[in-house]
């Protein structure tokens, strides 16, 4: 009887684990990328105000989304503007949601009816600055401290959000990371501008443990888009290229110097 | 004539501590705006390339990178081969930080209007629409990046493209 129990004792845990590693496999990523559309609308990176979706064109002020339909792109027809928050700063689409980064937080818009975004939830946090990336399932965002961000707020981080229900984004962990500035995001990977330290290259498959797995020392870097295997990096002494078609060996490819640097 | 400079000086300092005593100014480091005159602002074209100096927001549209002079408009750059990027055009647009492609129409903000811009030609760029006020005037009353202070914005001057570090005698505003 007593070994019966036992039994099941390790068949529950052991379903457990299962569980929880399916869980944790939902969570992390897939190796498909983003974005990549291959039509003639242009990527922006995690620092935009701007972004197209379709037809449709979404920019932020400091506290309003605006929607333009721009179906006829020569003549772009002003729709509406909705108030969102104070100190909003970045827009990142991934369709059919939006994510807008504020001072204060993230906030999730639904474009399911692209013309007219509804408010889904917004997932508040330390005053700081904070771009957003996301997945279908996750959501990076980075908090740097420093005056010109309005805060007091020492520390920096990346905060990683499940995004799953989109109606309750859950804060999963908190990473202390230097600096960071923009990001950009590729299957498993986050690539995180750290200002004067370079751009940090992580690997997001264990959320809850992501691992710096490449460091591009020497270059200060502001935003970062990945596209087709390749970084482009801006930053305040130039604009950089670096291939990551393997990941373990980003290379560098070119760089455009800034005047008088 | 040395000692005469000397007796000069001390006197200068004399009254500039008797000065001080009596008026302090009050001296600190904060934003100044950058004036653009009214007429400026809707000068959109494209020239040659020019240097990169201060470097905002990049986008990628086809083979090119659009590289952000912060307040002035884009470098073109022309990616086709990555191995050796080519600074092709300038598109001057006065008030610009971002802008969004999409079937050879730039968008931009251009102070306070979106504008948009056939880039087919990139010898001629072509504005095709203007939408006058989409971002508000807070954007042009103070520098919306940093808090403390700043030199109060005197709109007969022109439209604010952006601030410049300065230092700051008895400055009126503050966020």
């Amino acid at each position: 009887m007593q070994k019966i129990k036992n039994i099941d004792k390790m068949k529950i845990k052991t379903i457990h684990i299962i569980f929880t590693i399916l869980f944790l496999g939902l969570l992390s990523c897939t190796k498909d990328s983003l974005n990549n559309a291959p039509n003639t609308t242009g990527k922006g990176g995690s620092m935009a105000r701007f972004t197209i979706v379709g037809d449709f064109l979404y920019i932020i002020d400091s506290q309003n989304l605006k929607v333009f339909d721009i179906a006829t792109p020569s003549s772009p027809q002003y729709l509406n503007d909705y108030f969102v928050g104070r100190n909003i700063e970045t827009i990142f689409p991934n369709p059919p949601y939006l994510y807008i980064g504020s001072a204060s937080g993230m906030y999730i818009y639904s474009i399911t009816n692209p013309a007219s975004p509804v408010y889904i939830s917004e997932l508040l946090h330390v005053v700081s600055c904070d771009p957003v990336v996301t997945n279908d399932t996750l959501a990076f965002v980075t908090l740097r401290s420093g005056s010109e961000c309005r805060t007091n707020f020492t520390s920096n981080q990346l905060d990683i959000i499940d995004i799953r229900n989109k109606q309750t984004p859950v804060l999963l962990k908190s990473h202390p990371v230097d600096e960071p500035y923009g990001l950009g995001i590729d299957s498993c990977y986050l690539f995180i501008c750290h200002g004067k330290k370079g751009l940090g290259v992580y690997d997001f498959s264990n959320v809850y443990n992501i691992q710096m797995i490449n460091m591009i020392p020497n270059i200060e870097t502001y935003d970062v888009i990945p596209n087709n295997k390749t970084l482009f990096i801006i930053g305040p002494s130039g604009f950089y290229q670096y291939n990551y078609a393997n990941i373990d060996s980003i290379y560098f490819v070119s760089k455009i110097n800034v005047f008088n640097r | 004539m040395k000692s005469l400079l000397k007796t000069l000086i001390l006197i200068g300092f004399f009254f500039q501590l008797v000065s001080c005593e009596e008026n302090k100014d009050f001296v600190t480091e904060g934003y100044r705006p950058v004036y653009m005159n009214h007429e400026e602002v809707y000068n959109i074209h494209s020239q040659r390339p020019i240097n990169i100096i201060n470097t905002g927001k990049i986008y990628l549209y086809n083979n090119y990178v659009f590289i952000n002079e912060r307040g002035r408009g884009v470098h073109v750059i022309n990616n086709s081969n990555p191995e050796s990027p080519q600074n092709i055009k300038f598109i001057n647009i006065p008030g610009n930080y971002d802008i969004s492609i999409r079937n050879n129409i730039l968008f931009a903000d251009n102070v306070e209007d979106l504008v948009s811009i056939d880039i087919a030609n990139l010898d001629s760029v072509i504005v095709k629409s203007r939408i006058k006020n989409v971002y508000n005037e807070v954007k042009q009353m103070y520098p919306d990046f940093a808090s403390g202070y700043f030199e109060c914005v005197d709109p007969s001057r022109g439209f604010v493209i952006g601030w410049t570090k300065a230092n700051l005698v008895n400055p009126k505003c503050r966020r």
